[in-house]
């Protein structure tokens, strides 16, 4: 018997034919069993991610300090607050410009993507694995690499501009310029991971849908488009949503590279709690600023659930 | 209905009441908080007890001071075999972020080094994580070694929690060399100064190393134009939560303008925002740079780390308005306390005097860099002609308008907080002086109000 018999419900029975006892006692008690099987993983579950998650719901509605042990009930007083305070919103608005940027990533992801499934290519193998490097790095590495490109005096980014005769820029402390440095920086560990998933996609359309099309005449943009964009319509459905999901919850970039400055120009809303959690001492608002961020994640992640299940059928 | 056995409905309910108990239980480690009494005394292990202590210190960052403090260790578990220290070396800013949850936790070290600000330690010791120390202050005649006003940097609501361990000022810096190159003047008076850095600019020398990725160096730059043009009074008054000064003073607005003044002029490294204080400092100590206004605390790194420490020189930042006495921003660099916590604090307190207050310990300090906060001789110790100056630096505030405060960084979190984003944009000329008040006075009522 395969581990899937095995552990798969019972079938419905017909009322005139009830099913035998043994086998009913074997199916509740290959259930039970299922049951023990998942209590490690549960466990962990239930320890680390559910029972914090409950914890800091309970602390939004408190003014916990994170220092003292008293802590009072105040309702909904913190998530009145958060309401009317505009760092929280700009913050959410630069995590929103922040999902904006890596769709660029994602278009570079898609030439990249066309490319290596192009058939004139070679060494497809290493130049697959040599543009996918950035996305297996940590982080805090790139955050600490690009801050040294970004350095107004010494990095070698300004040293070309000004090898080209051009003025050197100071990236990460114009309020203009350093939110889209950050993003650049993002960007580049995330156009190799976006590359993967699409080429993933376009290897998997059939390829006599474009010798059809040649045949009827089709040109190269035209198959594009009638073919190819909706061959990895799940694939571009897939990374829009995990860009929302990923870049709402950003959070070591903007800490290792700007603090969230110049000013709050590179503040998003993680930091922002980060800041009111462990640099301010404003738990109990921190969790309300976390919560909020939370149930955003959770809309956006339902959303791409039906939207891939509307696909799928 | 037949009856379920008792081993029948644990096979059934028994994964759900284990995961649940084993959650409970993991979730619960960590969340026991220890007493201690409100005396200040332990009510625990005595001087003598066996005991393990552990220590946090704030040198971290600071590479020169670790091997002083490992010694002194050295020589008190010598003298008490009974005792074994475990020392934990963190940067300030790591230690800032953990401390306070470690501590809260009943899980932080028996004795540690913190700021002694009241936005800092003043914030652990009034939500009772740390020990009073009156008790050992008495003990240990703490009170006859040092000024009243210094130990007294670590006075929370009445009571002593800190033992301040380092004396710390906001002076000049300049690299003596390059102004004899140039043929500038000591930059002894704030005409002086000006006329520096006009010089260096004018030679394509960076006049002042400044960078501010890091937010807190602007309270060094802003605050040094502070303290050189607004009453001592108004100051202190500004920089505590019992105060009643704001930054929309007219005076200390005008104040702020005048360090604005040195980025707009071009004296600063360009695009400080962006540059990280180590890299602004390192461009000074190799000789990229004229000036650098910065605390007694960068002297270790420049004696170890210049390739001719001869060439720098220290003078108290030159006063602005002439009226004023000589006064300089600072305080206290850190103290050591005892976590509430901690069973063994009355050991921890005979460690503290051991290795802060000794003749052995006090030169060594001395010798590494660290200014005493005690009446120490400092004379009976030879060191290096740049250290004799901060000393100088130090007692010249002293012994005139005194030293303030650390401008932004002393009163609140809150302020802190409000200061390390809005002070960029200030220096960065995106927001004006009364805009940058405006943000400081809102978060300084808040904490007012807090309190």
């Amino acid at each position: 018997m395969s581990a899937d018999t095995f552990l798969e419900r019972p079938a419905a029975v017909s009322p005139g034919r009830a099913a035998p006892t043994h086998h009913r006692r074997r199916d509740n008690h290959a259930g039970v069993i299922g049951y023990w099987l998942v209590l490690p993983a549960a466990t962990i579950y239930v320890a680390f991610t559910l029972w914090p998650i409950l914890q800091t719901v309970y602390l939004s509605f408190t003014d916990w300090n994170g220092l003292s042990p008293a802590k009072s009930f105040i309702a909904f007083d913190n998530y009145r607050e958060l309401l009317g305070d505009e760092r929280f919103f700009g913050a959410l608005l630069h995590n929103l410009e922040w999902v904006a940027g890596s769709w660029l990533a994602q278009g570079l992801g898609l030439i990249l993507a066309a490319l290596l499934s192009a058939s004139w290519i070679r060494a497809r193998t290493l130049f697959r694995t040599v543009l996918f490097v950035p996305a297996t790095m940590s982080l805090v590495v790139v955050g600490i690499a690009w801050n040294q490109i970004y350095q107004p005096d010494t990095g070698i980014l300004n040293g070309a501009l000004e090898a080209a005769g051009m003025h050197g820029v100071g990236w990460l402390s114009g309020q203009h310029t350093a939110m889209p440095a950050v993003i650049a920086t993002a960007n580049w560990t995330y156009y190799g991971f976006a590359m993967v998933i699409l080429l993933g996609g376009l290897q998997s359309i059939d390829r006599s849908l474009y010798e059809a099309a040649s045949v009827d005449g089709a040109g190269s943009f035209s198959q594009f488009v009638h073919i190819t964009l909706p061959g990895i319509r799940n694939q571009i459905t897939l990374l829009v949503v995990l860009s929302f999901i990923n870049t709402l919850k950003t959070f070591d970039l903007v800490y290792i590279m700007t603090n969230g400055g110049p000013g709050h120009a590179t503040e998003v809303v993680a930091y922002y709690i980060y800041s009111l959690a462990f640099v301010t001492h404003q738990v109990g608002y921190g969790a309300a600023a976390a919560v909020v961020l939370t149930l955003i994640v959770l809309v956006i992640t339902v959303v791409f659930l039906r939207l891939r299940e509307r696909s799928d059928r | 209905m037949i009856p379920r056995s008792p081993r029948s409905t644990f096979w059934r309910a028994g994964p759900i009441a284990v995961a649940v108990a084993l959650a409970l239980g993991a979730a619960a480690c960590g969340t026991t908080t220890g007493g201690g009494n409100s005396d200040g005394s332990s009510g625990g292990l005595k001087v003598g007890d066996k005991a393990t202590l552990t220590v946090v210190s704030q040198f971290g960052d600071n590479a020169a001071l670790q091997p002083v403090l490992t010694k002194l260790n050295e020589a008190y578990e010598a003298a008490h075999p009974e005792v074994t220290v475990t020392i934990q070396f963190l940067s300030a800013d790591d230690e800032q972020k953990t401390l306070p949850t470690s501590l809260a936790s009943g899980s932080g070290p028996d004795i540690f080094d913190y700021d002694a600000a009241e936005s800092a330690l003043g914030e652990l010791a009034t939500n009772g994580l740390v020990a009073p120390l009156d008790t050992y202050v008495d003990k240990y005649g703490w009170a006859k070694k040092m000024e009243p006003s210094v130990l007294d940097r670590a006075k929370y609501d009445g009571k002593r929690y800190g033992v301040p361990r380092s004396s710390e000022a906001v002076g000049l810096f300049y690299n003596a060399a390059i102004f004899a190159k140039y043929g500038i003047e000591a930059p002894t008076t704030y005409a002086a100064f000006l006329a520096a850095a006009d010089r260096l600019k004018a030679a394509g020398v960076t006049p002042i190393a400044f960078g501010n990725k890091d937010q807190w160096p602007s309270s060094h730059l802003i605050g040094a134009a502070l303290h050189a043009n607004t009453p001592m009074q108004t100051i202190r008054s500004l920089e505590s939560l019992d105060g009643s000064a704001t930054w929309a003073d007219s005076g200390v607005q005008a104040s702020m303008e005048i360090a604005r003044t040195w980025a707009a002029n071009g004296y600063l490294t360009s695009n400080f925002n962006g540059v990280a204080f180590d890299d602004a400092f390192k461009a000074f100590y190799t000789g990229r740079a004229g000036m650098f206004v910065e605390g007694t605390g960068v002297t270790p790194d420049i004696l170890q780390n210049a390739t001719k420490p001869g060439d720098f020189r220290f003078v108290s930042f030159p006063m602005i308005d002439a009226s004023l006495k000589q006064q300089a921003e600072g305080g206290v660099g850190g103290a050591w306390s005892i976590s509430a916590s901690s069973k063994a604090a009355d050991i921890a307190a005979d460690w503290i005097d051991f290795v802060h207050f000794s003749d052995t310990a006090e030169a060594a300090w001395l010798k590494a860099g660290v200014l005493p906060t005690s009446r120490f001789d400092t004379s009976k110790v030879d060191v290096a002609p740049l250290l004799q100056q901060n000393v100088d630096v130090v007692r010249a505030a002293q012994n005139g308008g005194g030293i303030g405060a650390w401008t932004g960084y002393t009163s609140s979190a809150l302020v802190t907080e409000a200061w390390n984003g809005a002070a960029q944009q200030f220096l960065g000329r995106s927001q004006d002086a009364a805009a940058f008040a405006a943000t400081l006075d809102d978060a300084l009522a808040q904490a007012r109000k807090k309190k």
